[in-house]
């Protein structure tokens, strides 16, 4: 499909103007990918320089502790760095084996805890002075009424369930496609179409008088 | 025949892609006044989504910590994948190396339990730190696992331990249940051992930073005991 085709079909065509894959540098990551696999530790720090935001964001969404999040982000580089043989390119990327391996590791760490009361897996501030995710301020924005619908959007995922928010925060977070996404969470592809269409559909229904499209 | 809930699917899926809806969804979306107002809510609620769920920058410090303890980790990852099925050379090569990683990072003798079996004596180093296990099922062979210890946070964290699928107790399902034993005191349940996808079991313990005390594995009942009903088959020192 060409981005004239596009124009041709469609009046909403000015919307949808194919864009472009998210991720530069592929080639760049194969590199750090394969250097990893051959035992070089120099990959690890540009692995770390490219996901280790990532790995410590998600950490943190799931322990609802900056400290166990950083335990666990060291955690994670540590096994990628002792399992670098068993990674697999073609079964996945780097990202999503992190992604896979900061889940997994911290489903293990709530389990363990499973005794005591479980923080949940919350879109609030896990310390108060950190924010588990940046709500965008308006007052510093170019575009404010597009920051107001932003931290609409962003606090309506807390109506969502959590196996639905979290497949929405995996989704934006990594950048993951849904066929990644099934890799992830373990959930076949068609579970994961389900859970994002029926949260936009509960986020529509939350947001319907945000955004009142123009007709 | 494809329904609306399906072309909302696709739409959505095109977008996670980044590629664009194709033309059958456009085409789609002309022809139905309702996904046509839908679709382009979902188009809305994505850039949002897109603008506002971002990364949140880990403390700088963190890099400097996860770049050492890759220094001084072992280089023998193969250490890890220690099962039945490995051939007897190199198992005797992986046990070897297994030997040497307790005696350098424990620096105490590996003791006996009164069950009989050996506990690993972990360093109460500030540093992550990394043992191989025994782990000694009744009328099996030893296979091992790995426990990293995370001292600063108090985390015991057991990983590719090679057992087998816990078997029944009177018919009824078991699991293994991690304990944290306080030095003199009662063991503390903390959960079962999760198998993971590669057969390998796993599970995590936090344990209090101050004091010292042992982490076993027992088998249980499921869902687990409050207090332990066999002699563990392993333990390692905390
Ligand atoms: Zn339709």
């Amino acid at each position: 499909m060409s981005e004239v085709d596009v124009v041709r079909s469609s009046s909403m065509a000015d919307e949808h103007v194919i864009e472009q894959a998210p991720q530069s540098g592929t080639g760049e990551l194969d590199a750090l990918a394969a250097a990893l696999r051959d035992g070089q530790p120099s990959a690890v720090e540009g692995i770390y320089d490219e996901y280790g935001g990532l790995v410590y964001t998600i950490a943190l969404r799931f322990l609802d502790s900056p400290e166990r999040a950083e335990e666990l982000v060291q955690e994670v580089f540590l096994a990628m760095w002792e399992r670098r043989a068993s990674f697999d390119p073609m079964r996945g990327t780097l990202k999503s084996w992190l992604c896979t391996m900061v889940r997994s590791r911290a489903l293990d760490m709530l389990r363990a805890d499973r005794r005591r009361p479980r923080p949940a897996y919350s879109l609030d501030s896990a310390d108060g002075d950190r924010p588990a995710m940046e709500i965008p301020d308006p007052s510093r924005a170019s575009d404010p009424a597009a920051v107001v619908e932003t931290r609409a959007v962003l606090s309506a995922l807390d109506i969502l369930p959590d196996d639905q928010r979290e497949t929405i925060e995996l989704m934006y977070l990594a950048g993951l496609s849904h066929s990644e996404l099934s890799g992830v969470l373990g959930i076949p592809l068609g579970t994961v179409k389900g859970r994002v269409r029926l949260a936009f559909a509960k986020l529509r229904q939350h947001l319907g008088i945000h955004l009142e499209v123009e007709s | 025949m494809t329904t609306c809930a399906e072309w909302e699917e696709e739409y959505l899926e095109s977008l996670a892609a980044g590629s664009g809806p194709s033309l059958e969804v456009l085409a789609h979306m002309e022809s139905c006044p309702q996904c046509h107002l839908l679709l382009q809510k979902d188009r809305q609620i994505h850039d949002a989504l897109k603008e506002g769920v971002r990364v949140v920058p880990p403390p700088a410090a963190l890099k400097s910590r996860v770049l050492s303890s890759i220094q001084t980790s072992p280089s023998a990852p193969q250490l890890h994948v220690m099962t039945e099925g490995s051939s007897p050379a190199r198992s005797s090569r992986q046990l070897h190396r297994g030997s040497i990683l307790i005696a350098r990072l424990a620096a105490a003798a590996v003791i006996l339990l009164a069950s009989g079996i050996s506990a690993v004596n972990l360093a109460r180093s500030s540093s992550v730190t990394n043992a191989a296990v025994a782990l000694q099922l009744p009328g099996e062979p030893v296979t091992y696992g790995i426990v990293q210890v995370h001292p600063a946070s108090g985390i015991a964290y057991l990983a590719n331990a090679s057992l087998p699928a816990p078997t029944p107790i009177e018919g009824h399902a078991s699991e293994y249940e991690l304990w944290y034993i306080p030095s003199g005191g009662v063991p503390i349940p903390k959960g079962a051992l999760v198998e993971g996808p590669d057969g390998q079991w796993h599970g995590a313990v936090r344990y209090p930073v101050q004091g010292s005390g042992l982490i076993a594995i027992t088998v249980e009942p499921a869902p687990g005991t409050m207090k332990p009903t066999s002699l563990p088959i392993a333990a390692a020192r905390v």
